[in-house]
């Protein structure tokens, strides 16, 4: 049965498919704040950022911990004991790692800095005093060393399996270390130490992708299927510079490339390997102002930018809101387009709308929510419940592993989109559909509109009600019109003279289907007047 | 002349609120709250949208903040399994719990009473094994066999169980210094031993020949069942031959430091015992680390940074202890006791930050047969007497009743066999916290317990 990581409020749970919510221990060091939380996933491991007051990594188990170990800060001294039979000099570096119950190492830090050599020692035991002790959870320390020189390459020596101890003896001949050495130039990534945490994550190709607080426009991307090493080199710039506190406001992941946005440019990263990887601007004066808002649908991303939404696939990057839902992007008259940032977005597979959720004019609250068809490439809504308080949407597996779109609250309830029941859970759904003005193609002249009729699927009981405006642009609502619903028909009254003529169809009834065919108009012209 | 505007459109345009009223087309929606389209027989038409039902409760934390973006599929559900002594038990070889208070019995898994247990020459020393599981697989020895030297005897058999299907995984090969003393007549090992992971592998003791004690230390890889002696075999200290170590079969293993040790034992507290130690893959022989005299190795564990070992004492007035090693090549007695006559400390277990260890003095002074513990190593304290012991179970406690020592959610479990034949066994509970420790008793079975036992995860 497919589980999801869910935070409600300042906790973690494991919520099945079916809804049942387990809480899931963090470690003690870290809280989770009130905000949006962004997972990226590599290899049955989840690595939580932006709400945690430090990244954090949760195994298939649901084990939490933290996203990585932080280093030793000091080195060992070494020096000789008798007993053993190691002749030589060597330096010392430190990790502290993590094992699993099969002792396989699951997690690693950075190496510590290297110790001083030791002086010279002939059949002895090598002797490491100080060896420092980690004050997070750790399984062991492991300790890597030189060959006699001492050289500088450092290979894995052997393992101090607890945190307590401060000296460790071994006399492991050169010729019986471990081969591989020890990469020296892993660092931690942001979200690991105090003052730079990790805002957006993204996992792309086998690696997590990363931004933190400070360096706002770097990306540091982890090794070739680690979720947790990190080299000192595994970071890149995306220019421009220092343009904005913003920086670099959201991640793409494509089949093939990796969007890389910001709120008035966009690039991608493109090839197969961090050796012939290459950054390529794709737009300009285009960004996106969420990481939040941002959905790949079948190798197509969408976002919201500042003036609308876009999409980014085979075809480049395009405006779907220019054409026709211009102003709700770029007026407020809709939206409260200052709090765009705010904004978030999923798909709902079973319509096949990217849906993106808003703050209406005048508040900060998200309370409505747009539908974009990706296959009809229309638009419909603003739709909004009077349930709850929108705060997150996504499409989760069910038992039998179909998606299920759903829609979270800021009561921290999981809703389910698209059921039968004509209802949010008791709230009465207000269907509220004004057709354009219609002017039969001849806006200047009079018309008389006769008897409407409107056809709709029959009910087993409710009203619709139709409220006509005739006259001009600026005509008031005529008497309204109910349509009994068990008929599926209805024939009106004539609805008058004037140049146009607009509808408005509504049904607030709580448990109350309605399906809505179309409506016929007889009318002929008068002429001008 | 009269016309008529048919508008059945309505889901063909969506919303457009860019072109003026002027120019829009008609069939044009200017508002589309919680309108839809659904193509499930309704293609062209608009409808209200779906209700939103409550995926189950609301959190109780509130807010949703996010959720992550890959289903998790592989949850697995941890079971603790515990073996029969016998099969009398409803036909049952097994009982497991998967939430420590409710037991199941299955018959699926192969009984794993072992010969040795009535081996009077392993006396009230002989530890039934631990069991271990590497990811959703436990290996433990089975009983379908018979013991060498008895007609038509066969090698002891390693049984894997993976949560669903159990199957033989391999048979302990036999001792080579014993096969070449017996030239052309085949010969076996007699059982298997203690049983530990380390760093991926299965590693377990077979206890080889009782007249010679011999015994040697395998690895096994969990998927191909191969199985590797470590280093040189063992055998006792007038039977060795090269290149033997002495001080008889290994006995308990314990991973520390890099290093896999093993303490021995001789069948008897009156001769000395060992602890070695291998450096697996890398050494070619065992390295003893230290000797003690007049005792028999009962128990290694690895805890608060250290290496811990128990022994037992056949007679005298002897300090009876558990000791410590420490990195550096140190080993210092912890808790000493004296005692006239046989006794010992024994299993030594890890939980709740404290080590533990079982203290028996062999029937002659029951009322200092204990459970003790300590959270500093140093400083041990009753965590359960043998009259609480006394009180739970109806039984005295002695080494030879305790098996299997597991943490199971959180808990405790020790695994009772019951004195023979006719004692029930029994499962106890102690939960974290308290000194003495809260103890009670989770399942009590017609039959005893072997002592084999393993946390193991299954998929769901």
């Amino acid at each position: 049965m497919p589980y999801y990581l869910v935070q409600g409020g300042t906790s973690l749970y494991k919520v099945s498919s079916t809804g049942t919510a387990t809480a899931i221990s963090i470690p003690s060091t870290v809280t989770l704040r009130s905000r949006r939380v962004r997972f990226a996933a590599i290899a049955k491991n989840v690595v939580m950022v932006n709400s945690p007051s430090r990244s954090l990594w949760i195994d298939e188990d649901l084990t939490v911990r933290t996203h990585t170990l932080r280093p030793p800060s000091f080195a060992p001294i070494l020096d000789g004991t008798a007993g053993g039979t190691l002749s030589g000099i060597f330096k010392v570096r430190v990790s502290f790692y993590l094992a699993d119950a099969e002792g396989n190492i699951i997690n690693e830090s950075p190496l510590g800095p290297a110790s001083d050599a030791n002086p010279v020692i002939a059949s002895k035991w090598l002797r490491c005093r100080g060896v420092p002790k980690s004050n997070e959870t750790i399984s062991g320390r492991r300790l890597y060393r030189t060959t006699t020189g001492p050289g500088e390459v450092y290979f894995p020596w052997f393992d101090i399996e607890n945190n307590l101890e401060m000296t460790g003896v071994d006399d492991l001949s050169d010729a019986a270390l471990i081969l591989l050495p020890a990469p020296l130039n892993l660092v931690n990534p942001p979200g690991t130490m105090p003052g730079e945490e990790c805002e957006l994550i993204t996992s792309y190709k086998n690696r997590i992708f990363l931004r933190g607080t400070q360096l706002v426009d770097r990306v540091f991307y982890s090794e070739d299927g680690s979720f947790y090493q990190f080299s000192g080199s595994n970071f890149f710039d995306v220019p421009p510079l220092n343009q904005d506190e913003r920086g670099m406001t959201a991640f793409a992941a494509r089949r093939d490339e990796l969007g890389l946005l910001k709120r008035d440019v966009c690039w991608k990263l493109v090839g197969s390997s961090p050796d012939n990887w290459s950054l390529i601007k794709f737009a300009e004066n285009i960004g996106c102002v969420s990481q939040d808002t941002v959905v790949v649908i079948r190798d197509v991303a969408y976002w919201l930018g500042e003036d609308g939404i876009y999409t980014w696939g085979p075809d480049g990057v395009v405006s779907i809101t220019r054409e026709r839902v211009h102003p709700w992007f770029t007026t407020d008259e809709t939206f409260n387009r200052a709090a765009f940032d705010v904004a978030f977005a999923g798909w709902n597979p079973l319509l096949d709308t990217y849906d993106i959720f808003l703050p209406a004019t005048g508040g900060t609250t998200i309370n409505r929510w747009l539908s974009y068809s990706t296959t009809r490439k229309t638009w419909m809504g603003p739709h909004k419940t009077g349930a709850f308080t929108p705060s997150f949407s996504y499409a989760i597996e069910d038992t039998n592993d179909q998606l299920v779109p759903i829609i979270c609250g800021t009561d921290g309830t999981l809703n389910q989109m698209n059921q039968t029941v004509g209802t949010d859970n008791g709230t009465a759904i207000d269907f509220d559909v004004d057709l354009a003005h219609l002017h039969m193609d001849a806006p200047d002249d009079l018309k008389f509109f006769g008897e409407l009729a409107v056809r709709a699927r029959v009910e087993a009981a409710g009203t619709l009600t139709i409220t006509p405006y005739v006259g001009d642009l600026t005509a008031t609502a005529q008497p309204a019109i109910t349509m009994d619903l068990t008929t599926g028909r209805k024939r009106a009254r004539i609805l008058g003279i004037g140049r146009f003529l607009k509808l408005n169809f509504r049904n607030a009834e709580n448990a109350q289907k309605l399906r809505l065919f179309g409506c016929e108009i007889p009318f002929h012209t008068i002429g001008r007047d | 002349m009269g016309k008529k505007l048919n508008i059945y459109n309505l889901a063909e345009i969506g919303v457009d609120v860019s072109a003026s009223a002027v120019h829009r087309k008609f069939g044009t929606l200017t508002k589309a709250q919680n309108a839809i389209m659904l193509p499930n027989e309704g293609e062209g038409a608009i409808e209200k949208r779906g209700g939103l039902t409550p995926l189950g409760a609301a959190l109780a934390g509130g807010q949703v903040w996010g959720i992550n973006n890959v289903a998790i599929n592989l949850l697995q559900t941890k079971r603790l399994w515990v073996a029969y002594e016998n099969t009398t038990v409803a036909g049952a070889t097994w009982a497991y719990t998967a939430d420590g208070t409710n037991w199941t019995n299955s018959s699926t898994l192969g009984a794993c009473f072992q010969q040795q247990r009535r081996n009077a020459a392993y006396k009230s020393v002989y530890a039934p094994g631990r069991g271990a599981a590497i990811r959703n697989r436990m290996l433990y020895p089975s009983n379908d066999y018979i013991i060498y030297a008895t007609a038509g005897h066969a090698a002891p058999p390693l049984r894997q169980f993976d949560g669903t299907n159990d199957y033989q995984h391999g048979q302990v090969p036999f001792n080579q210094q014993i096969q070449i003393a017996a030239g052309l007549t085949e010969t076996n090992v007699e059982a298997v031993g203690d049983i530990i992971k380390y760093q991926g592998l299965y590693y377990f003791c077979s206890l080889d020949d009782t007249a010679t004690r011999r015994g040697t230390v395998w690895s096994m890889n969990p998927y191909d069942g191969q199985m590797i002696r470590i280093g040189n075999p063992f055998a006792g200290a007038t039977f060795t031959v090269a290149p033997e170590s002495a001080l008889g079969p290994p006995w308990k293993l314990a991973p520390w430091n890099s290093r896999l040790w093993a303490t021995t034992n001789q069948y008897a507290g009156t001769s000395a015992c060992g602890v070695f130690r291998i450096r697996p893959g890398i050494d070619g022989e065992w390295v003893k680390d230290a000797q003690f005299a007049t005792c028999a190795g009962t128990g290694l564990l690895t805890c608060l940074g250290y290496l811990w070992a128990t022994f037992y004492f056949e007679a005298g007035t002897t300090p009876k202890c558990i000791y410590q090693r420490t990195s550096d090549g140190v080993w210092t007695a912890r808790d000493t006791y004296v005692h006239a006559g046989a006794g010992g400390s024994f299993k030594p277990f890890f939980f709740d930050n404290k080590i533990f260890y079982f203290r028996s003095l062999q029937n002659l002074v029951p009322t200092q047969c204990l459970i003790r513990a300590s959270a500093d190593g140093i400083t041990f304290a009753d965590d359960l007497t043998d009259a609480n012991f006394f009180t739970l179970t109806a039984q005295h406690l002695d080494d030879a009743k305790i098996g299997g020592s597991y943490e199971f959610l959180g808990n405790l479990y020790v695994v009772v066999i019951g004195t023979e034949p006719t004692a029930p066994g029994l499962i106890l509970k102690r939960v974290p916290g308290n000194s003495p420790g809260t103890w009670s008793v989770v399942k009590t079975s017609t039959a005893g317990f072997t002592g084999y036992a393993a946390v193991i995860t299954t998929l769901e």
